[in-house]
C-alpha cells in the first residue's frame, strides 16, 4: 500500500504553495479552515513569518458554517478586514473541508470583489496535493488576472519563475540570483515568487526569456510560453564553475541561440549517487558535480512536479514513500544527497549521506540550514 | 457593561466561526507530548492535515511512535478510507518492533463530513488484530463550539486503556490529570498531599513504561488540573473506581484554601486552617498591586486557561486590569468569572486574542504590564510576564511566585 508513511514527513501542501506565492503582493490572504491549515502554513511552511508577518487570516471555519453555507457572513467579514487593511489584493484559499463539501471558493471571491471593489482571487486548493501545484496555480491566476496581453518585448529582460522559500529557504538565494543577473548586465523583470509586485506582473509578458529555477517554475514557464510565446531556460546557478556555465547559457538564450551543452557526461567512475529534491535544483546540482569532475553515475529523483522531457535515464519521479524506499534498497546507490528527513530512514543507513535541505520537506526544523547556492 | 472588542468580527453568541483570526509567530517553548508508553498513533487524513504532527513528533523525539496514512479525494469518494485504516494497522504490526500494544487512530476535520461508522470500524480492528487495543481520536477543530471540547475528547482516550483493579489493589497514589510538567518542589500542594499520607503521585507525562501507565489504575484519588480533563476523570471514577476533585490553578487565595479543604473532606481528614496562608498571599498581592501604582494590566488566555478567573482575582487585589485577551474557544471554563467581568467591570475590555483587528487597532497602549507573551507582542507591552497556561504556578506558592514575577518584570522588588 503506497499511502502509508512510516518514515517520511507529509510534505508541504498546495494551499501553502498558494499562500507562499502571494506573500510579497500586499495580499489579504484568507485561508478557509478551522485553524490547523493556517497554522500549518505560518508555522511549518513559511520561513519568513517570524521576521515579517503578512495579513494571512484564518476563517475559523466551523461545522455550522460549512453545513449551512454561511458564505454571506464570510464575505462580509473579509470585506470588513479588507477595508481596514491596506491591501492590493484579496485571496481566498481552500483547504480539505471546503474541498470535501464542494464549497465554491472562486464564487465567494467574486462576491468579495463585487462587494468591496478590490481584486479577489479564489483558489480551490484541497490540502491533498503538494505545494508545487499551489505555486503553479497561484502563478497562473496572477498572470491571467494582472498581466497585460499586449506588451512590447524588452530585449535582454528575464523573468525569474518558481523562486519560493519552500524550495530555496529564506537565506538569500533570491537576492543572490538577482545580484548575479544584474551584475552580468541582465535586466530582471518579474520575480515569481520572492520580490514579486503587481507592477512586475502587469509587465511580465515583456521578458525575452523566462528563467525557470524550480520544477514549479518550469510548469509556469510552459504556461507563459503558450500565453506570450516567451522561451524558457530551466536551471539554477549552483556556484563555482556551474554559475558561469549557467550564465553563459542565459546569455546565449537571450541572444536567440540554442545553448550548446557544456556539461561533461558521467565518466564511468565507481559508485552511483542519488539526488532527491526539486527536479530543477537536483538537476543543476548534478551538472555542477559533473563540471567539478565527479565521474560517478548521478541520478535525480523527486516527489514533486516532474518534467519527463528533462529527465535523464535513471532519473525517477517518486509516487510515495514505498517507491523511495524501493529505490534506496535496490543496491544501485552508495551515496544520497537529500533533505535530512529523507536521509533519516533505515534504507539510507549505509549510504554516504549529504544534506540538501528542502524546506517543503523538513520545514522549520531545518529551513535555517537551507543552502545558499551562489556564493556571495 | 464591559466593552467587547471587535464586535463585527467576533461572534460571541453563535456556535459558528468566532471570526477571522491571525496567528503570531510561534514562541520557542518546550511542549510535552502526552504519550502512552507502548502505543502508536496513526494519523489518517489529507497530507496537509498531518504535516504539523510529524514536525512536532520529530521536534520532541516521538517520531518512532507515529505514522501517517494519507488519504486521497478518490479514497473519500470510493469509501476506501476505512479499509485503508485496517490494512495500514496490519502493515504497521508487521513492520514495527516492538509491535505496539495500543493503536490510536487520529482523524481530522474531514472525518466529520464522511459519516464514518466509528463503532463498526473499531469492531473490525479488534477482530482483525485481537492482540491490540484501539481508540479513535478526533483532531477536528471544525467541530468546536461551547459544548464540544476537542482536547477533552482527545485526553479522555489517553486514559481509556487503564485497566480496573480490585479494591484491595488500590494504594495511596494520586493521579494528576492535566499536568504536563512536574510541580515545583516547594509547592504547597505537594506538602499537603504528603501530610495526608498520599503518594506516589502519578501523571501520564511521567510514565516511562506501560506498567507505569497501568499503575494509574491503582490510585486512590485523582486531581484534575485542567477542566478539559474532566472526561478522563469521569472515566476513572466510573470505570476504575477512583474519585476525583477539580483542582484547577487559581490566583484567588481563598479559592486555594477551599480546594485543600475539599481534598481533606474527600479523604475524611479534618479541614486545615489555612487562614495565615490566605492572608500572606493577600498581603503579597495587594503590596504588589500598590507597587504598580495603577499601571494598566493586560491578561492573555496564553497566561491562564481560566483567564477571567485570573483577572477577577487580580482585580480583587487592586490591580488595574484593563484588557482580557480571551480564547477563540469559548468553553465556559470560568463562566461565573466571565459574567462578573462583563457585568461588573466596565473598565475591562474583553477581546478575542486571535482577532485580526489587533493588526490595525491596539486594544491598550504599550505602557502596560502584559501577562502572557502573545498579548505582550500585540500591545508591544513595556513589561511582560511570560507564563504559559499556568504551568509552574499552583496553590499559595503559585500566587507568591506570580507576584514575584510581576515585581521582577516591572523592576520593583520593594
Amino acid at each position: 500500500m503506497g499511502q502509508l508513511c512510516i518514515y517520511l514527513p507529509p510534505f508541504a501542501s498546495d494551499y501553502s504553495g498558494v499562500c507562499s506565492a502571494l506573500y510579497d503582493l500586499g495580499c489579504l490572504t484568507i485561508i478557509n479552515d478551522a485553524s490547523c491549515c493556517t497554522a500549518h502554513y505560518v508555522y511549518c511552511d513559511e520561513p519568513r513569518w517570524s521576521r515579517q508577518q503578512r495579513p494571512v487570516l484564518c476563517t475559523t471555519l466551523r461545522n455550522v458554517d460549512a453545513i449551512l453555507g454561511q458564505d454571506a457572513k464570510l464575505v462580509e467579514r473579509v470585506c470588513d478586514a479588507a477595508v481596514n487593511m491596506d491591501v492590493n489584493l484579496i485571496a481566498l484559499v481552500g483547504t480539505p473541508v471546503p474541498a470535501i463539501i464542494g464549497m465554491d471558493t472562486a464564487g465567494i471571491a467574486r462576491e468579495v470583489e463585487a462587494l468591496c471593489g478590490k481584486p479577489a482571487l479564489g483558489f480551490d486548493t484541497t490540502g491533498f496535493a503538494y505545494y508545487d501545484k499551489g505555486l503553479v496555480m497561484a502563478g497562473k491566476a496572477l498572470v491571467e488576472r494582472f498581466a497585460e496581453r499586449d506588451v512590447r518585448v524588452v530585449p535582454g529582460r528575464v523573468n525569474i519563475l518558481g523562486m519560493s522559500p519552500l524550495d530555496f529557504g529564506d537565506v538569500g538565494n533570491d537576492a543572490d540570483l538577482v545580484t548575479l543577473l544584474e551584475g552580468a548586465g541582465i535586466m530582471v523583470g518579474a520575480r515569481f515568487f520572492m520580490g514579486l509586485t503587481l507592477e512586475q506582473l502587469r509587465d511580465c509578458g515583456a521578458a525575452t526569456l523566462n528563467l525557470a529555477v524550480s520544477a514549479a517554475g518550469v510548469q509556469l514557464a510552459k504556461y507563459l510560453r503558450r500565453r506570450f510565446g516567451t522561451p524558457y531556460l530551466a536551471g539554477f546557478p549552483m556556484g563555482g564553475a556551474h554559475t558561469q556555465c549557467w550564465l553563459d547559457r542565459v546569455k546565449a538564450a537571450l541572444a536567440g541561440s540554442v545553448p550548446a551543452p557544456q556539461v561533461p557526461q558521467a565518466a564511468g567512475a565507481p559508485g552511483r549517487a542519488l539526488i532527491v529534491g526539486d527536479q530543477v535544483l537536483a538537476d543543476s546540482l548534478r551538472e555542477r558535480m559533473r563540471l567539478e569532475g565527479d565521474g560517478r553515475g548521478i541520478d535525480v529523483a523527486s516527489f514533486f512536479a516532474w518534467d519527463a522531457a528533462a529527465a535523464q535515464a535513471g532519473d525517477a519521479h517518486l509516487a510515495n514513500e514505498a517507491a523511495y524506499l524501493r529505490l534506496l534498497r535496490d543496491g544501485t546507490y552508495d551515496a544520497l544527497i537529500a533533505d535530512p528527513f529523507l536521509g533519516d530512514v533505515p534504507a539510507a543507513a549505509d549510504l554516504d549521506f549529504t544534506s540538501l535541505v528542502h524546506p517543503a520537506v523538513s520545514s522549520k526544523l531545518h529551513w535555517g540550514d537551507a543552502p545558499r547556492f551562489i556564493p556571495s | 457593561m464591559a466593552r467587547v472588542g471587535d464586535k463585527r468580527n467576533d461572534d460571541l453568541a453563535g456556535s459558528g466561526s468566532p471570526g477571522l483570526s491571525f496567528y503570531l509567530p510561534e514562541v520557542s517553548r518546550k511542549h510535552t507530548v502526552l504519550h502512552i508508553p507502548g502505543s502508536h498513533t496513526l494519523y489518517v487524513g489529507p497530507l496537509s492535515c498531518t504535516r504539523r504532527h510529524d514536525i512536532h513528533a520529530r521536534q520532541y523525539g516521538e517520531r518512532k511512535d507515529v505514522s501517517f496514512l494519507f488519504i486521497s479525494q478518490a479514497d473519500v469518494v470510493s469509501g476506501r478510507y476505512e479499509d485503508l485504516m485496517v490494512e495500514s494497522v496490519g502493515e504497521l504490526l508487521e513492520l514495527l518492533d516492538p509491535a505496539p500494544r495500543i493503536f490510536q487512530l487520529a482523524v481530522f476535520c474531514i472525518d466529520d463530513f464522511l459519516g464514518t461508522d466509528e463503532t463498526a470500524l473499531l469492531e473490525r480492528l479488534r477482530r482483525a488484530y485481537p492482540q491490540c487495543q484501539f481508540a479513535i481520536d478526533h483532531i477536528d477543530p471544525v467541530s468546536l463550539n461551547e459544548r464540544m471540547n476537542m482536547a477533552s475528547n482527545l485526553l479522555s482516550t489517553q486514559y481509556s486503556f487503564i485497566l480496573p483493579r480490585a479494591p484491595h489493589e488500590h494504594d495511596n497514589g494520586v493521579n494528576l490529570l492535566g499536568t504536563f510538567v512536574p510541580f515545583d518542589p516547594d509547592c504547597d500542594l505537594l506538602h499537603m498531599l504528603a501530610g495526608w499520607g498520599l503518594g506516589p503521585l502519578r501523571a501520564l507525562h511521567a510514565c516511562e513504561t506501560y506498567e507505569d501507565y497501568q499503575a494509574m489504575g491503582a490510585s486512590r484519588l485523582a486531581l484534575v488540573f485542567r477542566l478539559m480533563n474532566t472526561a478522563s476523570a469521569d472515566f476513572m471514577r466510573d470505570r476504575l473506581g477512583i474519585p476525583y476533585i477539580v483542582a484547577t490553578p487559581s490566583y484567588d487565595a481563598q479559592a486555594v484554601a477551599h480546594l485543600y479543604c475539599d481534598i481533606a473532606r474527600e479523604l475524611g481528614e479534618p479541614e486545615p486552617d489555612l487562614s495565615a496562608q490566605v492572608e500572606a498571599c493577600r498581603e503579597d498581592a495587594q503590596r504588589t498591586a500598590r507597587l504598580l501604582d495603577g499601571l494598566p494590566v493586560a491578561i492573555d488566555c496564553e497566561f491562564s486557561l481560566m483567564v477571567f478567573a485570573a483577572a477577577k482575582a487580580l482585580l480583587g487585589y487592586g490591580f488595574n486590569v484593563r484588557c482580557i485577551f480571551r480564547s477563540n474557544h469559548r468553553f465556559k471554563l470560568d463562566a461565573q468569572a466571565e459574567s462578573f467581568i462583563l457585568e461588573q467591570c466596565p473598565q475591562v475590555l474583553v477581546t478575542r486574542a486571535e482577532s485580526h483587528t489587533h493588526l490595525y487597532e491596539s486594544a491598550l497602549g504599550s505602557d502596560c504590564l502584559a501577562l502572557g507573551v502573545d498579548c505582550a507582542r500585540l500591545l508591544d507591552a513595556r513589561y511582560v510576564v511570560d507564563i504559559w497556561h499556568d504551568e509552574g504556578y499552583f496553590g499559595f506558592q503559585g500566587i507568591h511566585k506570580l507576584m514575584a514575577a510581576i515585581r521582577a518584570a516591572v523592576g520593583k522588588e520593594g
